[in-house]
């Protein structure tokens, strides 16, 4: 098998200025949230009346201290997961903008839901009567309508993208010149 | 009808197993070559991969230790299942079509094969497969463990057969599992994964109404009660906190595409624009199969603090319990045939990945070729697997569960920067996937085997994955350029 060096410019390519970028505020968020000092049984404890299940006792003395870095870290995950997506997608000029332009879209909503669901938990610390959406209160509604569908988004830019970012015709007739070209008896050790 | 429940139970089970050996038999005539034995001669129609991908993920563990973890501690396990059309797409956009390419150019017939394609490295290959293997045996193990336990709970229902040793059952769940592998290959493993992803998304749905009816004012009900004892546990981040939540989303989403016998069967399809649909497919099947982990764990909950229900002596016997008492009879028939469908769709694909290991991938990576007839070792490999697995499923105690707990986060954290990230970056180098994959083994068994808690309930796995990432991106960058054949260039171009 011919082997040729890599030949691609020195400067960083989007790969590497991505995942440095991505693993920085990564390990801001995660050193942040676990240099916060814990309260006792913040992360559960054995229910008073049934000892197979846990509860989780007083929200805002548990996550009161906790939120914000919980929602940085949150953020975080979902700006790594996007990106990820994108890094996902072939670069070509001309469909730049509209590519950068969907997922910013798509970034910005998934965002959005999550920190609607960290407000929505936060204020209802303070609320005496919890509020429902449907049949779950209002927090967890976030969660199970918003977080859950939201990447489905991503899902249907997949499907209805796949032959301009994913897979686009050029591409498949290269591969097949490739294909054509190659000897499938070269070992690659 | 309430009388032959457990006679119903049992015939399900039993026509559930002989279909498996049927397709055991069928499959046998279409397996020639080691390219049918480990990458079905790369003939996937789209539904049956997209299923195969989806049922493999949700294993026996979603359908038994899912519920428990919901009775246990509220909402907190959500974040396992939502991640889902996140973590899927992830796999999807990074290797959907990257591994199916290569699988194309180079002819794989497993994902170190791939590896070593990428980055012509006998020792990365050789890793890989390690790291494999050992993910394997504790995932099988525990797998088996919980198909014989199943099966065990349903023959001790059935008057006429009564309390059978746990060894016993380890042998027929096994012989069943085993014989449909050894003549199929991977081939009957997704056929028989796309009729057990077809009987949990059915059995899930059940199970969700048969749950909403069994509570007094159905979800909304659910949610009151679950409030009024315990806000926390119906919040976003049930009694876990959301630091431990997060941290599961991560190693979750992320995760996911490190998963060997998951992302192996992207390899399997006709074209490479199968993945177009295979993706909402996949997606769509493994939410409707997760609806039975949320309805039988929040109604759990429900029942036990109403006190309609006796407070379970394990967290574990949520699904059981509930079945037992509150579905109708033909119901339990199918959610426990889905329960051994959702054990075994897992267990078969780790049976063939770990074959694969040991027959082609470390005597390839350590003689530099593969063995002479390849496709009787990978049979005899496969039964001898899963002998090796159900002997540590029966001796081993606590081990099981440590393998177990072991194998996602292994997976994610070696796999995930090797193949997710190494195949789309050029600068990855063979060395800094050496440096991550020795990380994730040591840094998760000793996690786990030191019993080391992290703050906050953060995932030890999360933990592993991020540093074996951040590993593998300093040592590539650090190390010096290393050459990446010509063809496989162009394909990480593309």
């Amino acid at each position: 098998m011919t082997q040729s060096s890599d030949t691609a410019a020195r400067k960083p390519d989007p790969w590497t200025c991505t995942l440095s970028v991505l693993l920085v505020l990564l390990w801001a968020a995660v050193l942040a949230v676990l240099l916060t000092p814990e309260v006792p049984n913040g992360h559960g404890y054995e229910h008073s009346r049934f000892p197979t299940m846990d509860q989780g006792g007083n929200g805002a003395l548990r996550h009161g201290h906790l939120l914000l870095g919980g929602w940085m870290l949150g953020s975080v995950l979902i700006a790594t997961f996007v990106s990820l997506l994108v890094c996902g997608t072939v670069r070509r000029r001309s469909a730049t903008n509209w590519r950068a332009a969907t997922f910013l879209v798509g970034g910005l909503l998934y965002e959005g839901v999550f920190g609607m669901l960290c407000y929505s938990y936060w204020d209802s610390l303070s609320q005496p009567h919890a509020a429902f959406i449907g049949s779950f209160p209002e927090p967890l509604s976030w969660l199970l309508f918003g977080i859950w569908f939201v990447p489905g988004f991503f899902i249907v830019v997949y499907v209805v993208f796949f032959n301009r970012w994913i897979w686009p015709p050029d591409n498949a007739r290269q591969f097949a010149e490739l294909i054509a070209r190659s000897s499938r008896s070269d070992d690659p050790l | 009808m309430e009388n032959h429940r457990s006679l119903i139970v049992l015939v399900s089970v039993a026509a559930y197993m002989a279909m498996c050996i049927g397709v055991g038999i069928w499959a046998m005539r279409r397996t020639k070559s080691t390219q049918d034995f480990f990458m079905a001669g790369r003939h996937l129609g789209v539904v049956v991969a997209a299923v195969a991908v989806f049922s493999s993920t949700m294993s026996g563990w979603g359908f038994v230790g899912g519920p428990g973890l919901v009775y246990k501690m509220g909402t907190s396990s959500f974040w396992m299942i939502i991640c889902t059309p996140i973590a899927i797409s992830i796999t999807f956009f990074l290797l959907g079509k990257r591994l199916r390419l290569l699988a194309e150019l180079r002819e794989p017939i497993s994902l170190p094969d791939a590896v070593a394609a990428r980055y012509g490295s006998r020792s990365t290959s050789l890793l890989t497969a390690v790291a494999i293997l050992l993910g394997v045996m504790g995932y099988l193990a525990t797998q088996i463990l919980a198909m014989s336990m199943v099966l065990q709970g349903i023959f001790a229902e059935v008057s006429w057969i009564g309390q059978l040793r746990l060894d016993v059952c380890v042998a027929i769940s096994s012989s069943v599992l085993v014989f449909y592998c050894v003549t199929g290959g991977i081939i009957a493993s997704v056929y028989t994964d796309l009729v057990q992803g077809i009987i949990m998304v059915v059995a899930a749905v059940l199970v969700l109404a048969t749950a909403i009816f069994a509570v007094d004012g159905g979800l909304a009900g659910m949610s009151q009660t679950i409030l009024a004892d315990d806000p926390e546990a119906i919040s976003p981040w049930g009694t876990l906190g959301m630091i431990g939540c997060l941290s599961w989303y991560f190693i979750f989403a992320l995760g996911a595409c490190g998963q060997p016998h998951v992302i192996t069967k992207l390899m399997m399809t006709r074209r490479v624009d199968d993945v177009r649909r295979m993706l909402p497919i996949s997606v769509v099947g493994y939410g409707i199969s997760a609806l039975l982990w949320i309805g039988i764990g929040l109604a759990m909950r429900t029942l036990v603090l109403q006190g309609i229900h006796p407070e379970l002596t394990n967290a574990d016997d949520a699904a059981g319990e509930f079945l037992q008492s509150y579905a109708h009879p033909l119901l339990s028939g199918i959610v426990f045939a889905a329960l051994l469908a959702a054990i075994m769709s897992t267990a078969d694909s780790f049976l063939n990945i770990g074959a694969a290991a040991v027959v082609h991938d470390i005597p390839r990576a350590l003689r530099g070729r593969s063995l002479h007839n390849e496709l009787l070792w990978a049979r005899i490999a496969t039964v001898l697997i899963a002998a090796a697995a159900a002997v540590v499923a029966l001796t081993s105690g606590d081990l099981v569960a440590l393998l177990g707990a072991f194998g996602w986060s292994t997976f994610a954290a070696a796999i995930v920067p090797t193949v997710a990230i190494g195949f789309n970056w050029k600068r990855a180098t063979s060395l800094a996937c050496n440096v991550a994959i020795v990380s994730s083994l040591l840094l998760n068994f000793g996690l786990k085997l030191f019993d080391i808690q992290l703050p906050h309930g953060f995932h030890g796995g999360a933990f592993s994955l991020l540093v074996s990432l951040t590993l593998f991106f300093v040592v590539s960058v650090l190390s010096p350029r290393e050459s990446i054949a010509a063809d496989v260039q162009q394909v990480m171009d593309l």
